[in-house]
């Protein structure tokens, strides 16, 4: 595993991350939720041009089709990574990772009522984390979690 | 030059007469004579100085000898003296003489000719390039510079990311008056005034 060479980095790992990067990473996870989106229709269309006589195109449904598809395809996302490794593609490209408040691995509870909460608000509360004395957002104190830098896997507090 | 003694079957007809032998006689003389003279002063000294060891002195011999002892350390002391010297300028003058000589050598020595003697051709021809190739794992070599390269863009933007996480919580600190810096340990869950 390559050592962080920045030592005010290798420093920050295991700790609270801040405001800006929580951010950027819920950004490139709902771009990641988008992608998937789009994936799952192709596959459709796909799917549909196998067993029917329709033309390949992408479907446009309906606006709360959408939604919902959109909510209910985030939430496998995030509930999946947090309870798993504990980092959603975006995280991982920020070096981040959610952990409960005590450092050790998120349960699939919280991590389920996390992605909710997160998608229910599209992120906005993270703008929280930025006014908190420990950089915790509602959603970590509402569902006990942290998030902390974590650039390669194990180098955290607990993993 | 001193005359030879004919070697056996070599040419007999020209044997050097006495008159010539003179001059190596002369010096074989003086040889034989300084090495027995040299061999008698050592065994009287040595046998001297054992008898010397034996016989009592008195003070009298001794106090006329003084001087003369002072004045053979002297010359002792001013020999070692001398002896060092010398010594320090040959330690000192060997390594300019060595480089002298090298140099010399170096510019003596034709490179263009040495190295158009050497058979490149034949060495490379009896180079084995797909060999080579094979043996060096250049998917591996690629593949691992090109991760290290990744690694460490995504690490300069990771660590100025977190830059601009401190330099954003402390605007917003500053802006609330809070006097001590964030408690950022995992684990530690201190009382929230201003959250």
């Amino acid at each position: 595993m390559k050592e962080i060479k920045n030592e005010r980095s290798r420093e920050a790992q295991g700790r609270r991350a801040g405001f800006v990067s929580q951010a950027i990473a819920l950004v490139l996870d709902g771009a990641w939720i988008l992608l998937e989106y789009i994936v799952v229709l192709a596959i459709f269309a796909v799917l549909r041009g196998l067993f029917t006589s329709a033309s390949f195109h992408l479907p446009k449904p309906d606006q709360w089709v959408s939604v919902v598809a959109l909510f209910v395809i985030g939430v496998a996302t995030l509930q999946a990574a947090w309870s798993g490794a504990g980092r959603t593609p975006g995280m991982g490209l920020i070096g981040l990772r959610v952990v409960a408040a005590d450092g050790t691995r998120l349960g699939a509870r919280r991590a389920f009522w996390r992605a909710v909460l997160v998608l229910g608000t599209l992120g906005l509360l993270v703008v929280t984390s930025l006014f908190s004395r420990t950089n915790r957002s509602l959603y970590d104190k509402w569902c006990g979690s942290s998030v902390i830098y974590e650039w390669r896997p194990g180098n955290s507090v607990a993993s | 030059m001193l005359a030879q003694v004919p070697e056996a079957g070599g040419d007999a007809a020209t044997p050097p007469g006495p008159l010539s032998l003179l001059p190596g006689a002369v010096v074989g003389l003086a040889i034989e004579v300084e090495r027995r003279a040299s061999a008698a002063v050592v065994a009287v000294s040595e046998r001297t100085a054992e008898l010397a060891d034996h016989v009592p002195v008195p003070g009298v011999v001794h106090r006329a000898l003084r001087p003369v002892e002072d004045a053979m350390w002297r010359l002792n002391e001013v020999a070692r003296r001398e002896q060092q010297a010398n010594q320090q300028q040959a330690a000192a003058f060997i390594p300019v003489i060595v480089n002298q000589v090298t140099e010399n050598v170096l510019a003596q020595l034709d490179f263009v000719r040495i190295v158009e003697q050497v058979p490149l051709d034949d060495i490379v021809s009896a180079i084995d390039i797909e060999e080579i190739v094979a043996r060096v794992d250049l998917g591996g070599v690629i593949r691992e510079s090109t991760m290290s390269l990744t690694t460490e863009t995504v690490d300069a933007l990771r660590t100025q990311g977190i830059a601009l996480d401190d330099v954003a919580s402390k605007i917003i600190d500053r802006l609330l008056f809070r006097g001590r810096a964030r408690d950022v340990t995992i684990g530690v869950e201190p009382r929230e005034a201003g959250a």
